[in-house]
This record gives structure tokens, sequence and C-alpha cells, in this order.
């Protein structure tokens, strides 16, 4: 009994040896790893199978991608790390769990600092948007690309919200970020951290009487189930960012630096395309479903947040912001 | 020695009281803060959260101390004195040998990358390295109390263990 067991261990041991260095051996191929945390069915995740898709054929196959989605490899938080240590070649996260690597990613967060979707797209091209990317550099970080995600907008199950004073003493549901918290309570309503993955049951339980999310998300969660109005105040745009462990990247040769730029920007467009397409359908869904989706005046909302802009001036943050509004 | 034992033991059971003691009051005080008072707080969950990392590797450290631990021990029950000696010493240099390297080794290098890089929590704004801290601290207890282990198998009859 106890030799089977040995020899069954030890053949298992000498397999496992064996194809670990197989692998190794036959690699010509350089794969990079890319971990994100949405579901398969995400413009997201499609315009990443794109990327490595683009990048096979720029390099002739020299190269491939290996998608982990649905947050196999952890939370956006530890993929950051993960990629700072190297262990990780690519990762997807929103700018929000980046602040807390890359200071100046605050700026997102900040409520109405965009005039629209062509101002905010003309800031992430400009100047302004390759400096910030270019900034998680010192942080042992690469920053390849921008994806939309589109603007955030608050869904209720009570009342719709149609002005800020309808926000009042309502329990919204916001990100985990002092950011994020200010947001809510400048225009008026109580902010209540909880977990993405909670949600659903929080509104349910009446724990919070509202969220915030951009439509795609709002609609694959099925918060629309509970949250049945959804007031488009688009208060935030926080867009996705493409990042690569630096020391990855510095490993790579020029060549392949060229190929994965040209991908990534293929993909980027892509992106922009299915993520419009996404937005789109999801409120024909959500419609469809007897959601009331309610387009406020955005000029009261604006002003409320006036104050917080104010607050910011002098700050390297307030600088920033003069510069986008300039723009 | 035994005075340093003492003292290092009376420091974790003492920290694990407080850690203890904190996220009774922290979890209290977020239930409270979001039924009673309207007003949620926004640190709580963070903080309850680093406190249970805290507990939970400085309390594998205090259970492996108090021998209170997970273990089989149905084949090593059965074996002779000596044999029962050389597993179980084996057994401990296994633990130590996965708590310098995980822990200590590993442990340390997050931390100072997280410290050197300045990663900051989300809702506390404190450095991330700090809540790390305790991987190499519970690694270098649990290499201290597996230390002690054997030096108890092999050195110190029933009275003299320390």
């Amino acid at each position: 009994m106890f030799k089977t067991i040995i020899r069954l261990t030890s053949v298992v041991a000498v397999s496992l040896a064996l194809a670990s260095c197989g692998s190794n051996n036959d690699s010509e191929v350089t794969t990079l790893r890319l971990g994100h945390t949405l579901d398969t069915q995400h413009s997201v995740h499609q315009a990443m199978v794109y990327f490595g898709e683009r990048l096979s054929e720029l390099s002739d196959g020299a190269m491939d991608v290996k998608i982990y989605p649905s947050s196999q490899l952890g939370t956006e938080r530890e993929m950051i790390e993960l990629l700072q240590i190297g262990s990780l070649s690519m990762t997807k996260v929103s700018a929000s769990p980046l602040e807390g690597f890359v200071p100046a990613m605050k700026i997102f967060s900040i409520p109405y600092i965009f005039r629209d979707n062509d101002h905010f797209w003309k800031v992430l091209n400009s100047e302004v948007g390759k400096g910030l990317l270019k900034g998680v550099e010192p942080f042992r970080l690469k920053g390849l690309a921008y994806y939309d995600a589109g603007s955030r907008s608050f869904y209720t199950n009570s009342k719709p919200i149609r002005t800020p004073a309808d926000l009042a003493g309502m329990k919204i549901r916001v990100l985990n970020s002092p950011t994020a918290v200010r947001t809510v309570r400048e225009l008026g309503g109580a902010a209540t951290p909880v977990a993405w993955g909670e949600l659903y049951t929080a509104l349910q339980q009446g724990v919070v009487d509202g969220a915030e999310n951009n439509p795609p998300s709002y609609y694959l969660s099925r918060h629309y189930e509970i949250a049945r109005y959804y007031s488009l105040d688009e208060h935030t745009s926080v867009p996705d960012v493409m990042l690569m462990s630096l020391r990855v990247w510095e490993n790579l040769t020029d060549q392949q630096q060229a190929w994965v730029d040209e991908a990534m920007q293929d993909s980027v467009l892509f992106q922009r395309k299915a993520w419009q397409a996404s937005t789109l359908d999801s409120l024909a869904k959500v419609k469809a479903d007897g959601v009331e989706v309610i387009y406020p005046d955005k000029k009261p909302f604006v002003e409320a947040v006036k104050p917080f802009h104010e607050s910011l001036r002098g700050t390297a943050v307030g600088d920033l912001i003069s510069q986008i509004k300039a723009m | 020695m035994r005075k340093v034992i003492r003292l290092i033991d009376q420091l974790v059971a003492g920290t694990l009281m407080l850690a203890m003691t904190l996220i009774l009051l922290t979890v209290v005080w977020q239930v409270i803060s979001r039924y009673i008072l309207q007003d949620p707080a926004s640190v709580t969950e963070e903080l309850s959260r680093f406190l249970l990392i805290w507990i939970g590797l400085l309390g594998a450290a205090f259970a492996y101390r108090q021998k209170v631990h997970l273990g089989f021990n149905l084949i090593v029950e059965k074996q002779s004195e000596l044999v029962r000696k050389y597993i179980l010493t084996l057994v401990e240099l296994l633990v130590i040998t996965f708590c310098a390297t995980t822990l200590l080794f590993g442990g340390s290098q997050l931390v100072s990358l997280t410290l050197e890089l300045e990663q900051i929590s989300a809702a506390l704004g404190i450095r991330m390295g700090y809540v790390y801290v305790v991987l190499p601290v519970s690694g270098l207890l649990l290499i201290w109390y597996g230390l002690i282990n054997i030096h108890n198998l092999w050195l110190a009859d029933e009275e003299g263990a320390l």
C-alpha cells in the first residue's frame, strides 16, 4: 500500500517536471498574461480578445495574449500589485482603484470636470491624458491606453432623481474611495461604501436606496431588477486603464513594444465602438423591462459640485482641473 | 530565556485581545452609524477587514504556540516514541521553511515594495505596507515557536518545556 503510494507520487512528480520542461523549451512565443475582473460578455473583454488576435497577426505568431477573466487572479487592486511585482504582464483597471497607487488618477473621480464625451476624449488624447498615463511609470507600471467606461449615473429604487435636492437623505452606494464619498455628499446624498458583489442584496434589503454606475454595468449586474429609476446625470467619467508591468515591458524588444502599441491602438478603436453599442443596447433592454430612464437637467448638479472644485484650487489636482476646463 | 518567551507570548496575546476588541467596536459602530444615525461611516468596512487580516495571521502563531491548531495526527500517534520525535521534528522544519520563505522573505518583499511605492488604502488612507507588516511578523513568530517546539522535543523533559 505504502509503496504504491510512493510510486504513484513519484510518477506524478516526474511527469509534472517533464511537462513544465516541455512548455519552457518550445516557447519561442512570448505570451502576455492578462487578467481582468469582467465577464466574458463585456465589451472590454471582447476588445482584449481582439487585442490578442491583432498582436498575433502583427507579430506573425511570435506573441500572443492569454486572458484570465472574471477576477480569476484577484481584484483590480491585487492585480496592480501583481504587475508591480512582475508576476502578471497586463491588466485592465478602472482609474478609481489606481488612485491608491498613483495619486494623480484622483482627477477622474471628481464630478463634472468634462463637458461632454467629445471633451472627455479630447482630454484623454491630449498632453494631459498622456501625461497621466506616463505618470504611472515611477510606480513600476506602464500605461498602455485608455478604454471607454462611459459615464456613471444614479439609479434608485424608491424615487427618481431629477435634481440634486432629490438625493437628500438617500443612502447611495459608492466606491470605497474618499473622492467618491465626497462627491455624493456634495450632491446631498449619504454615501455608503458597499462591495460591488454585495450590492444586489444591499439594494434588495434597503441597506442602500440607490447606487451609481454606467449603463452596461447597471444592466449586466441586473441591479435594474430592483432599482427601477435610472437618472442619466453622468456625474463622473472614469476611464478604464490598460496597464502593463513595467518590468515585463522593458524585457520586450523594441519591435515587440511597437507591436503591442499598434495592437493596443486598434483595440482601443474597437472597444470604443463596442462600448457605445453596448451602452445603447443596455439602455434599450432596461427600458424594455419597464425601468424609468430619466434625462435630468445637468445644470443644478454642476452647480452643486462647484464648491468641491473650488476647494481643490491650489492642489496638484486643482491645477489639472483648470487645464482640463481650459481645453 | 523563559522570561523572554513569556514576554513575547503575552505581547502576542495582548495584541490579539486588543484587535478583537477593536474589530467588535468597529463592526458595532458600522451597524449603529448605518441604521440608527443614517450616516454610514466609510472607514469601518476597511478597518475591520484589515483587523481581520491581523487577527488571522497573529492568531495562527498564537494557536501554533498553544498547540490548538488543526493537525492530522492519526499516523504519528501510532509510532514509537523515537519515530514520533523524528516525524514531529520534520514537521516543524517544514513549517519553519515555509514561514521563512513565504511569510518572512516574501512578506518582507511585499512590505518594502508597497512602502517604497507608497500604495495607499482606499478608505483609511494609510499605507498598505503597514497592513502587510503582519506577514513577516507572524512569519518570525511561527519560526520562533517552531524552534521552541524542536527544543522541547529533544532537550527538555516534561518540566523543562519552554
